[in-house]
């Protein structure tokens, strides 16, 4: 049995660790409660924006060519732009693992990828790995704001435009309630009319709509801020996610630590008990010892 | 006059929900007004002054980001990125916005960036411009 002075540097050492782990699991809810309220916010504005794309996008007259809806299909060896949010820390179990194995998965994949990573702890994995992603996308994942997302909705459009790139995916962690988060990927660009069609099987869309001042400017000002507000949807959930999942594993640890103390605790004790009734036994045998010298 | 249901959404909250007799809106060509039983239409929806005209006849004045409506069977939609309220501005930092803006903008730049400030420049512009028109100064 190893001795009570080791086990009780143990003992400190754990709680220690303890206090670390309770104090971040603090931080992260509090962070969380702010996070959600942030969600919660945007929610409607990002679910009604993804209900409006659909609609529009189902009555957009066919002779509307745009670079947007550009497919491609002919074209081999696809340039393929991945924006994969992770988080700015580690620490949050599972959290950025899933990210970065959808990520990996995706790499596995044909074409020539290029990722824009956010967050540190993607971008650090993605360097000592060898694999290359964009130097210049640098943002952090912390308190999105909309000016962020407008940045890099910015430069994503752009290479888009440019013919840089010929499809856009975005890998991010959802929240599906308080408990679930899922990580999950989804195409922002091109805008396929065909994946718009099947949702509800049927074009129920005779009635004639029209777009002002003309089709092709609605549809120019309504994608960038489409994408724009899909990027800040993404980063919000993201973001909540992170926080709710830092907040499961520090309870975790802190629970696991308080089981580790307890156990600890009677090692402790009987180390204790051992060591006095050893040293009991030695004084009186000694004693007893002595006893039978003097008879 | 009739009314029209009227559901403004903005990427931090649901800035109006209910009745409106009357939308005043900044489109990309111009000031477009939309009344009770418009056309279905959908509608590109520029940086500036949107006005409300509500069922009780009250108008409410505020500063929109770009976004875009749409009108369905009397239903109006409208999904842009940011609406606020002339309270709402912040004039000192609207101020530094546009300062920084116009900064950047003499700057040699990228296209892209050329872009982007000049849309920064505009959100500011607006937003000092209504802040004006319906605040009293201080």
């Amino acid at each position: 049995m190893s001795n009570a002075r080791e086990i009780k540097n143990r003992i400190s050492s754990v709680k220690d660790t303890m206090k670390i782990t309770n104090a971040m699991y603090m931080i992260s809810s509090s962070k969380l409660k702010r996070a959600k309220t942030n969600l919660k916010n945007t929610q409607p504005y990002f679910y009604s924006l993804q209900e409006a794309i659909v609609r529009v996008i189902k009555r957009i007259p066919e002779d509307v060519k745009l670079s947007y809806f550009d497919d491609k299909p002919d074209k081999i060896n696809r340039n393929k732009g991945y924006i994969v949010i992770t988080g700015d820390k580690g620490l949050a179990g599972a959290y950025n693992n899933n990210v970065i194995k959808i990520a990996e998965d995706e790499l596995k994949k044909d074409g020539n990828h290029v990722l824009f990573v956010a967050g540190n702890v993607g971008r650090s994995y993605f360097e000592n790995k060898g694999i290359n992603y964009d130097a210049e996308f640098k943002y952090t994942v912390q308190n999105p704001t909309l000016h962020r997302a407008r940045v890099i909705s910015g430069r994503i459009v752009q290479l888009f435009n440019e013919q840089e790139l010929d499809e856009i995916y975005i890998i991010y962690t959802r929240m599906i309630n308080s408990l679930e988060c899922k990580a999950e990927i989804q195409k922002i660009l091109p805008l396929r009319k065909v994946d718009f069609m099947d949702e509800d099987g049927t074009d129920d869309t005779i009635d004639e709509t029209s777009y002002i001042p003309t089709p092709h400017d609605v549809l120019n000002n309504l994608i960038p801020n489409f994408v724009t507000g899909f990027i800040y949807g993404a980063l919000t959930e993201a973001y909540s996610s992170e926080q709710n999942a830092r907040m499961m594993a520090m309870e975790a640890a802190t629970d696991n630590a308080k089981d580790m103390l307890k156990e600890l605790s009677i090692i402790y004790n009987r180390a204790r008990q051992a060591a006095i009734t050893q040293e009991v036994t030695e004084v009186i045998s000694g004693a007893k010892a002595q006893k039978r010298k003097k008879l | 006059m009739g009314s029209f249901e009227l559901k403004i959404i903005a990427i931090n909250k649901i800035f109006y929900e209910g009745q409106s007799k009357q939308l005043i809106l900044p489109s990309t060509d111009g000031s477009i007004g939309i009344l009770a039983h418009h056309e279905d239409a959908v509608i590109a929806v520029n940086v500036g002054e949107l006005r409300i005209q509500t069922a009780d006849d009250k108008w409410i004045i505020a500063v929109t980001g770009a976004g875009h409506i749409q009108i369905s069977k009397n239903k109006v939609v409208m999904i842009v990125d940011t609406v606020e309220l002339p309270d709402e501005i912040d004039e000192q930092r609207a101020l530094e916005a546009k300062e920084r803006a116009e900064e950047q903008m003499r700057q040699d730049q990228s296209t892209y960036e050329y872009y982007m400030s000049k849309a920064n420049l505009a959100r500011a512009m607006e937003r000092l411009k209504i802040k004006k028109k319906y605040t009293s100064g201080l």
